[in-house]
């Protein structure tokens, strides 16, 4: 960005080299070093193009000067480097004075009032001015201070507002003035400089020059206009633009996590970033200038990247078509998110939550009603098929995050529901929701079970021997989570993988998904939660993935009857220009027993490999992407007759564990009743509520104990069947 | 224990709020309320490494901060009151990151002042809002041959954090960032020890025709 110029009247204004003091004193180098830093980061335009650089290396070595200075440990190292920071700091003032946009004015006490300084040319509604002002007469002396004021136009109010601007009280100020909405086109303002108690005024004028125009559209698949993400960056600052027709989605989000409509993706790589949802073509006005753009269509498409220069008085158009890398609707996966939290009152509330879905394109959302033992949040007009939200292959499913509990026994999802289940006196009782939601035909499975917040494993330990759990959510914030997963699946309990966003939490609706293979079926909500209940899902934020065990899919049982081997394909594959799969592994029993890497870019990594049946076990596919994307998919459980497929040589460490994750149950319910029955919990819903509900949730602790305890006795069962086909 | 000292950290959080006067409103999604996310950017080039640190506060540590800015308690956060906390965070946090290369030290300096963005509000409330850092170092002689770069974060070790890293360079430096060499903490729970991210100069720069290294990592 090149300024056009900074126009001075001269009238009273002097400039003449001879004026400026041979060798100032520099009072505060510090503040000259911010100075100079704040014009390189904001306003390099002020600057001549060859003094860009220049400036940008004494800066840094200034910069260090003034980091020795804090650095320092006594008063001798203090005053050394202070030392050097002067005379690093005073290298920068001739850069700075050589400004062509440096505005030079002598002030005479006897002369408050100044000439007009002229017009200010700004890029757009920011600008900045440069001044360097020197007191004359008395208070004259060779001091020079830097000044940094910024100026906020929008707070000007009538039209003879004054911007006061505090310079130093003698000798000569080096004033920089980052200015911030300026009106369009004139603005004629009056500046004061206080210098101690005098003060000098003048008129200046900012000119805003005419803005561009922008006619941005995306297009779909088909050809047509399609809601994307966008992310507009003005080249002058750096800073993304709202795209003004955004979807006001924080609207919906009940005041809850990022309150932000830019949402930002959090992901590896240059496609990172604040991304506004734009619905549909737009025609905005924007500051003249270079920009950057980056448009996205979630993990199918590639990211189209482009810059554009936009003048003054034109309008610039652009159509952007991000081509897709994969198209998984082709193979039978379509996307979803387990866990977005968005209020749907109304139409319109449905359409934005639609198009934002549209955008990244995710083809079913699991929208949560979300509550704990006090109240809801995120409230749905109603749950059901008859309150699905359908826009051709898009989906909205209101579901519910409840029960919920933070220090007990974790969050639960489910999707696919009739009503909300929720009944605050048998709260902690989460079979009763299962039961229900399962009853309803819905699915049901646990919250972050990729971090183990909230003690999920406790709940966990209860419910999933009792079959009541369909999935689990193993990635999230860009996070893989396996080792809760890993134990109860080690135990030999089927659990589907599943992922969610938890926007408004999460950075943007999609960032990780779950797919769910429907086959040749065509898309529907009900194929969706049909293929999500038989476990055949991936999940993923970047590679896409395949596996096969024979001819057994994820979530499958492979029954094997005879002792053979069975052969186990694995593909990982994504696209080479962005992100490929640097590592795809075979995970057995949660241990790695096959492993391809690459190190340069391949479009697929692949396995084939025959193994033997054995005694049973899971085996899943797991692939890296070459930023640290995750994909894994549900297990395949090759079942031997009689055998349960667990992780048979560490079933006393497995039972161990839930036990102990039983005993905290047993724990916590107590200290609930040890303090109700001191009266401690009147004012504590969900302790008075745990302490209340304790009696009944030991029985299903009971319950859950004496199957865990049973399975120690399957595995001495289990004993001889498994010591035979372990024999040559 | 580290469970012990996340549950203490927490409630003291909790005590130190209310004791303030902070009137919480019921916690609508813990989760990740007291987290930062932190994602770090390094641009390597041949005279400096620069590094750009974003560091995003959830609700509970973001509401934290913003009473360490309210010096007038008057539940505003005014622009003085900014510029003042901006100046002491950069000093605090100065020694938070680390930079070192074939293991030696380097000095990473501050290179512009922090930046605030307080999103959607001005208010002393648990929401979000985003700081900025900026630091470079000088690079240590012609970087020849592999050459290996260990960035660390040591910045708040008591908050739960996802945390980014990437690594770039516009002057042709072909950049490797190991993921096996860096911390695992992305959706953890507990106090972290530290994040560190290993990057691998493989080749120097090479003519300007071919495309720039990029190299990204979510260690």
């Amino acid at each position: 960005m090149h300024s056009k110029a900074l126009v001075i009247l001269v009238g009273l204004v002097l400039f003449s080299p001879a004026s400026a003091p041979a060798t100032p004193e520099l009072t505060n180098p510090d503040e000259l070093v911010r100075l100079a830093g704040r014009l390189l980061q904001e306003h390099p335009y002020l600057l001549k193009d060859a003094d860009r650089a220049k400036l940008d290396e004494l800066h840094r070595k200034a910069r260090q000067a003034l980091d020795r200075v804090n650095r320092a440990q006594d008063d001798a190292a203090k005053r050394q480097a202070k030392t050097r920071l002067l005379k690093a700091a005073a290298a920068l003032v001739p850069v700075l004075e050589s400004s062509p946009n440096l505005i030079r004015l002598d002030l005479q006490p006897d002369r408050p009032v100044l000439p007009p300084l002229g017009t200010i040319e700004c890029p757009s509604d920011i600008g900045a001015m440069l001044i360097r002002a020197r007191i004359t007469g008395s208070g004259a002396d060779d001091t020079l201070h830097a000044v940094v004021r910024h100026l906020d136009l929008s707070g000007m109010w009538t039209e003879s507002s004054t911007i006061p601007t505090d310079i130093a009280p003698s000798g000569t100020s080096l004033v920089l003035i980052p200015i911030t909405n300026v009106p369009k086109d004139r603005t004629s303002q009056r500046l004061e400089l206080r210098a101690g108690d005098r003060a000098y005024r003048a008129m200046l004028e900012l000119r805003s020059p005419p803005r561009g125009r922008l006619k941005l559209t995306v297009l779909g698949d088909t050809g047509t206009p399609t809601p994307a993400m966008v992310r507009l960056v003005w080249k002058f600052n750096n800073q993304p633009q709202p795209i003004t027709n955004a979807v006001d989605i924080k609207s919906q989000f009940d005041s809850q996590g990022s309150l932000t409509n830019s949402r930002n993706y959090v992901v590896q790589g240059r496609v990172a970033g604040e991304y506004y949802c734009m619905p549909g073509p737009v025609d905005m006005e924007v500051p003249a200038g270079e920009w950057e753009i980056a448009v996205r269509r979630g993990i199918e498409h590639v990211p189209v990247y482009d810059s554009f220069r936009v003048s003054a008085g034109e309008t610039v158009e652009k159509t952007y078509a991000p081509r897709r890398w994969e198209d998984m609707r082709k193979r039978g996966w379509w996307s979803g998110d387990d866990h977005v939290h968005a209020r749907i009152l109304s139409d319109d509330d449905a359409r934005r939550l639609m198009t934002y879905a549209q955008a990244e394109d995710v083809h079913l959302c699991n929208v949560v009603k979300m509550g704990d033992i006090y109240r809801t949040w995120f409230d749905q007009r109603g749950f059901g098929p008859e309150y699905r939200i359908v826009d051709g292959d898009y989906v909205l499913c209101p579901g519910q995050e409840c029960p919920r509990t933070h220090d007990q026994m974790g969050h639960t999802i489910s999707m696919n529901i009739k009503r909300m289940v929720r009944d605050t006196d048998q709260y902690y009782l989460y079979d009763k929701v299962f039961d229900q939601v399962h009853a309803d035909g819905g699915l049901c499975g646990y919250a972050h079970v990729s971090s183990g917040m909230f003690h999920v494993h406790r709940d966990m330990s209860v419910n999933v021997p009792k079959g009541k759990v369909d999935f689990a959510e193993v990635l999230q914030f860009a996070g893989l989570g396996l080792d809760i997963w890993y134990r109860f699946l080690n135990s030999g309990f089927k659990i589907t993988a599943s992922a969610g966003s938890d926007i408004p939490w999460g950075g943007t609706l999609g960032e990780v998904r779950v797919y769910a293979y429907l086959g040749d079926q065509p898309f529907t909500a009900d194929a969706w939660f049909e293929a999500m209940r038989k476990g055949r899902t991936f999940v993923t934020n970047g590679p896409m993935l395949e596996f096969q065990v024979d001819d057994a899919l994820p979530g499958d049982e492979l029954v094997v009857k005879t002792d053979r081997k069975v052969r186990v394909k694995a593909r990982a594959w994504g696209d080479p220009e962005r992100v490929w799969p640097a590592k795809l592994v075979v995970v057995q029993h949660g241990r790695e027993i096959q492993v391809v890497e690459s190190a340069e870019p391949k479009k697929e990594l692949t396995i084939d490999m025959e193994l033997d049946a054995g005694g049973g076990f899971w085996i899943a596919a797991h692939a890296v992407g070459n930023s640290g994307e995750h994909a894994h998919c549900t297990p395949v459980y090759v079942v031997r007759p009689g055998l349960r497929f667990w992780k048979y040589d560490e079933v006393d460490k497995l039972v161990g564990q839930a036990l102990d994750s039983l005993g905290q149950i047993e724990k916590i319910v107590a200290d609930a009743r040890e303090r109700d029955a001191k009266g401690e919990l009147e004012d504590d819903r969900t302790l008075k509520q745990l302490a209340l509900q304790g009696p009944a949730l030991l029985e299903r602790v009971a319950e859950a104990r004496s199957i865990w305890e049973e399975l120690r006795k399957v595995a001495e069962q289990e004993a001889p069947l498994r010591a035979k086909l372990a024999k040559p | 224990m580290r469970e012990f000292e996340r549950v203490v950290t927490r409630k003291l959080l909790f005590a130190a709020l209310f004791a303030a006067g902070i009137v919480l409103p019921a916690p609508a999604h813990p989760v990740y309320m007291d987290h930062i996310e932190h994602h770090v950017k390094m641009e390597v080039g041949p005279t400096n490494i620069d590094v750009t640190i974003e560091l995003r506060f959830n609700e509970l540590r973001s509401l934290s901060e913003r009473r360490r800015m309210d010096a007038d308690r008057d539940g505003l956060i005014g622009p003085a009151e900014q510029e003042r906390y901006l100046r002491r965070i950069g000093r605090e946090l100065r020694d938070g990151f680390q930079l070192r290369c074939r293991g030696e030290k380097l000095d990473l300096v501050e290179l512009y002042e922090p930046r605030l963005d307080l999103l959607d509000g001005q208010g002393v409330s648990p929401t979000h809002h985003v700081l900025r850092l900026y630091y470079f170092a000088r690079t240590p002689g012609p970087l020849t041959g592999p050459v290996r770069l260990e960035f660390e974060d040591r910045t708040w070790p008591s908050a739960p954090s996802l945390w980014f890293f990437r690594a770039y360079s516009e002057d042709g430096f072909n950049l490797r960032v190991d993921p096996s060499a860096s911390s695992q903490p992305a959706g953890e729970t507990e106090p972290s020890p530290g994040h560190r991210a290993t990057i691998t100069i493989v080749h120097p720069p090479v003519p300007a025709t071919r495309p720039a290294g990029s190299a990204e990592i979510q260690p």
